[in-house]
Parts: C-alpha cells; structure tokens; sequence
C-alpha cells in the first residue's frame, strides 16, 4: 500500500511538472502567422496601382491593424510566459501599449489625411516610427529566451543536487564515482556559461528603440543578442547530455 | 443417536466456518503475514476468496516500477518514477521553448518593414 501511495504521489508530481512544462512551451513565442503576416494586405497593396486616397488609406488601415493583431498576440504570449520575468514583461508589455497607442494615433491620421504625398509619408512612418516586425517582435522573443535559458539555472540546480546526493550514495557503497562526477561538473560548467551568456542581454534588449533601429544601432545588438542565446541554447544542451551520462553513469 | 451425531456434525461445521473465516481476517488486515508456507489465497475456500482482488494488486503494482526503472529510473524492485526523468523533461521542454523564440525572433516573412 505505502508503495503504490510513493507511487501515486510520484506520478502527480511528474503530471504536474508536465502541465507546468506545457504551460511553458505554450508561453514560448513563435513568428506570427495567419492574420498578422505580411501576405494579409496583399489585396490592398495590389489595389496601389493606380494609387488614390482612398486605396493608400485602405492599405494604410490594413497594415496597422495587422500590427494591433501582431501586438495583441505578443502581449498574450508574454502574459503565458512562466519563463519571462515580472520586470522584462512589464516592460515590453509598456512598450507594446505604447506601440498601439501611437498606432493608434497614425490610425486616425491616415484616415482623416485628404493629401496624397502626406498620406504616403504617414503609411511609410507605420513601419518606421513603430518597427513592430524588426525591433518589438524579436525584443520579444530574445528576452522570452534568455529568461527561460536564466531561469533553467534554477532547474538545473535541484538537478545538481539530486545527482550530488546520488554520487556521494554510490561513493559510500564503494563505487568508483569518477565518470559520474566528472559528467556532473560539466553539466554546471555548461549551465554557468548559458547563463553567462543570456543574463546580460535582457538589459540590452529592452532598451532599444524604432530610432536606434532606423540608425542601424539596434540591428547588430538584435544579431548578437541571436547569436549568443544560440550558443547558450546548446550550452544548455550539452548540460541535459551530461545530467543524463551522470545518472546513467551511477546505475 | 441420530440427532447427536447430527449436533456434533453442525457444531464441528461452524467451528470449521468460524475458524476459516478468523483466518481470512488474518489475512486481509495483514495482506498475507504469518501466513503458512505454502499456502496460497487462491487455494484458500470461503471468505479467504475475498482477499484475493486485495493480494492481486500488489504484484499489478509492482510491474508499474519495473516499466519505469527500465526507462531510467531507480532500479530495485518496488522502486517508483524517478523524479529526475521528470526534471530532464521539463528542461528540454525549456529548451524547445528556447528554440521557438530564437525561430520567431527573425522576423522573416511576417516583417514587410
């Protein structure tokens, strides 16, 4: 009876970490698609030729409010994040208010915009003053990354003192627990250098703006930012390798 | 005489029924200790019957750990799920979460800026 109980208890733990964990995918952020992509104003960009107000205002709408439904999906994934810290998801999701707020704002202007040469201008500042797609979309995205690859640390720490207790055990039973140990200061060692590399970048990501963006500031920090959580993504990778040859290495 | 032989015969009944039926109690409040060797609950008639379903699950309950140690768990019989599969799990699940967020964070074919 005791046993099927630990049994029992052991199952709803692991059932609720997998909630948890699909909570968690759920939270991870994907390129938008269907109503948000780029191939939605289509019609209204072919309606250009021969361009009018009228047809400049409606391609106008269209890609605003393309990016109110890019924006409202963000702000729903970083809502969903159980990764992304309290601090950065208040802080994007400020930006993404203040995003559609000034949309917004360029909404009523194209609307009410009765010259041509004006109304280009306007439709051109939807993508310039607000850079939804190159600057808030993977704002978004790489903090949502460097918060989960930081807040594995936490996670790999239980593991780590899972597999310390187990090695100390084998070590007291006579085993040789030289593998073992060798595999669990590896999966630190990757686990400091993920973290190393994702921590900072959360401060650097955060404050930059469509303006950087334009100057060509923002873009190479975007690049680097991408390139480091890769390298701090098969850090991590390696990590779960040598937490498994730990475990393994002790049976 | 008849009758007397018919009196002992019922009295030496339910001393047997009574004396299965304490056995059987035995049995189930303690699944089975100090129980003879040898014997076994599905040979055993009357109330002993009832513990059967009781006994039958703990064997059902044992192959559960096994599946599991072969998985990777704590080995050793009546082992259960080893908490550090679960652990590892949710750590690749991050770890895809990691990779969609790097996938999304190109803008690509959703941009048009």
């Amino acid at each position: 009876m005791k046993s099927r109980i630990v049994t029992l208890l052991a199952s709803l733990a692991i059932g609720s970490s997998l909630v948890f964990v699909s909570a968690g995918s759920t939270a991870a952020t994907s390129p938008p698609a269907g109503p948000s992509g780029k191939g939605v104003c289509a019609t209204e960009a072919a309606a250009l030729k021969p361009a009018s107000i009228d047809t400049l205002r409606a391609f106008g709408d269209c890609e605003i409010n393309r990016r109110f439904t890019t924006l409202s999906d963000l702000s729903s994934r970083i809502t969903a994040s159980k990764a992304m810290t309290p601090s950065d998801a208040s802080a994007l999701q400020s930006e993404i208010s203040s995003t559609r707020s000034g949309l917004s704002g360029l909404k009523a202007t194209v609307d009410a915009e009765t010259s041509m040469p004006v109304l280009k201008l306007d439709i051109v500042r939807i993508a310039t003053d607000y850079r939804v797609y190159l600057l808030l979309l993977p704002q978004v995205n790489l903090v949502n990354a460097a918060d989960a690859v930081t807040f594995a640390q936490a996670k790999f720490a239980t593991i780590n003192t899972n597999l310390t207790a187990r090695i100390a055990a084998a070590a007291a039973a006579g085993k040789d627990t030289t593998a073992a140990q060798a595999d669990l200061g590896a999966m630190n060692a990757s686990v400091a250098a993920a973290v190393g590399l994702a921590s900072p970048l959360p401060a650097q990501l955060l404050p930059l703006t469509p303006a950087q963006y334009n100057g060509g500031t923002a873009g190479p920090i975007l690049s680097t930012a991408r390139a480091a959580l890769g390298r701090a993504r098969d850090d991590l990778k390696s990590a779960i390798a040598d937490a498994k040859a730990c475990r393994d290495a002790l049976k | 005489m008849n009758r007397q032989v018919s009196s002992i015969t019922r009295l030496a009944a339910t001393a047997l029924l009574l004396g299965i039926a304490a056995v059987g109690c035995t049995g189930q409040a303690g699944a089975g200790a100090g129980r003879p060797a040898g014997s076994t609950p599905t040979t055993r008639p009357g109330p002993a019957v009832r513990t059967v379903p009781t006994l039958a699950a703990t064997p059902i309950d044992s192959t559960a750990p096994s599946a599991t140690t072969a998985s990777g768990g704590t080995a050793g019989p009546g082992a259960t799920a080893d908490p550090l599969d679960g652990q590892l799990s949710n750590l690749e699940d991050l770890l895809n979460g990691v990779n969609s967020s790097l996938s999304g964070s190109n803008a690509g074919p959703s941009g048009g800026e």
